[in-house]
């Protein structure tokens, strides 16, 4: 080996040991609590989203068949038929609402169009709900 | 260059977690070399290199990781990265390895590596009786010259030389992890080199030199 060389490798050499950190001691095994901690924690997450799963499908499907029992319920009278009630109300309230404002711009849609809107309306407001507190806060 | 076997990361896939002991061990003190490099803190480097392993521990385990990738690249890119997010909060401004801020007006090329460096020779610290003993006290010296420089230098530079020295990543390597062109790189390891070498020749001759290393 040249001198040159020589010069080289002492220098690569030195600045390598210059360069180098030691971590403290029990680094090793403070990281490895730290991993089991991660797993017990994704293990008891596993759990609680099997939870959170159950507690949306339950959710979901009470809208839904909320949804159906309320169409069915406001559907099944007929023209004639007087209605009573807090339904038979709100159904009133809805149609002449949109009714006006569909009149604003010249338009007159037939039937309950406006209750089934609105029903699908509130479905989507109860489950965007569902999704964003339950669902998703079960992801994280 | 010491790389992890693969074996042991499929292990660890696959559930036997206790493997990551290894992969600790393994990388540990060259990463934090790292870490230290950028935060110039030692606790928050600690911290930095811990969630690192944690981000590898979670892409190895969930199998993010492919084996296609060279595994000291891939973690090293994570320890980097983590590194620069820690940097960002403790000290409320970005990390930047690209350009090295001059202010001086009379600067000239290389400057910025002996910003602040003296290497402050004491030669009357030394018994001359013994010449083995002069010669391990000089070479003590030389090393302390190093370790001064090393510790003094721009970040833009102990980054670089520590990625190619102690993390020992190619030059390809190092370009791709700091996204910076090949050419800075190579050149800014070139320069400290050079740069210790001009400090050393100033302060011992050429023949000195080699008779103190060749112990």
């Amino acid at each position: 080996m040249n001198d040159f060389n020589k010069i080289e490798e002492f220098l690569d050499t030195g600045m390598s040991s210059s360069l180098e950190e030691k971590t403290s001691g029990g680094f090793t095994d403070k990281m490895m609590r730290e991993i089991a901690l991660i797993q017990e924690f994704e293990k008891q997450d596993k759990k609680t989203f099997k939870l959170m799963n159950v507690i949306a499908a339950a959710a979901v499907s009470i809208i839904l068949v909320s949804g159906i029992l309320l169409a069915w319920l406001l559907g099944s009278g007929s023209a004639d038929e007087q209605q009573e009630g807090f339904f038979a109300y709100a159904k009133d309230a809805i149609n002449t609402f949109g009714y006006k404002v569909m009149s604003l711009f010249g338009l007159s849609p037939s039937g309950d169009v406006f209750v089934y809107v609105f029903i699908a309306a509130v479905a989507v407001s109860v489950f965007a709900l569902v999704d964003k507190f339950v669902i998703r806060r079960g992801y994280n | 260059m010491t790389e992890v076997n693969p074996e042991i990361l499929e292990r660890i896939r696959k559930g036997e977690t206790g493997l990551f002991r290894e992969v600790v061990d393994t990388y540990k003190d060259r990463a934090y070399s790292l870490t230290v490099k950028i935060l110039k803190h030692r606790e928050e480097a600690e911290d930095a290199l811990q969630d690192a392993f944690i981000r590898l521990f979670r892409a190895v385990s969930s199998g993010n990781y492919e084996a296609r990738a060279k595994f000291s690249t891939y973690f090293y890119t994570i320890v980097y990265n983590t590194a620069v997010d820690y940097y960002r909060k403790y000290y409320q401004r970005a990390f930047n390895v690209t350009s090295i801020e001059v202010h001086e007006s009379n600067y000239s090329d290389g400057d910025e590596l002996v910003r602040n460096f003296e290497p402050m020779i004491d030669r009357n610290a030394y018994d001359a009786d013994s010449m083995s003993t002069e010669r391990n006290l000089e070479v003590a010296e030389i090393q302390r010259i190093i370790r001064g420089y090393i510790n003094s230098i721009p970040q833009q530079y102990s980054v670089i030389l520590n990625m190619f020295f102690v993390n020992e990543l190619s030059h390809e390597e190092i370009s791709n992890i700091l996204k910076l062109p090949l050419g800075t790189v190579k050149n800014r390891i070139f320069r400290a080199k050079e740069k210790l070498k001009e400090i050393l020749f100033r302060e011992f001759n050429r023949e000195e030199l080699i008779e103190y290393i060749k112990v």
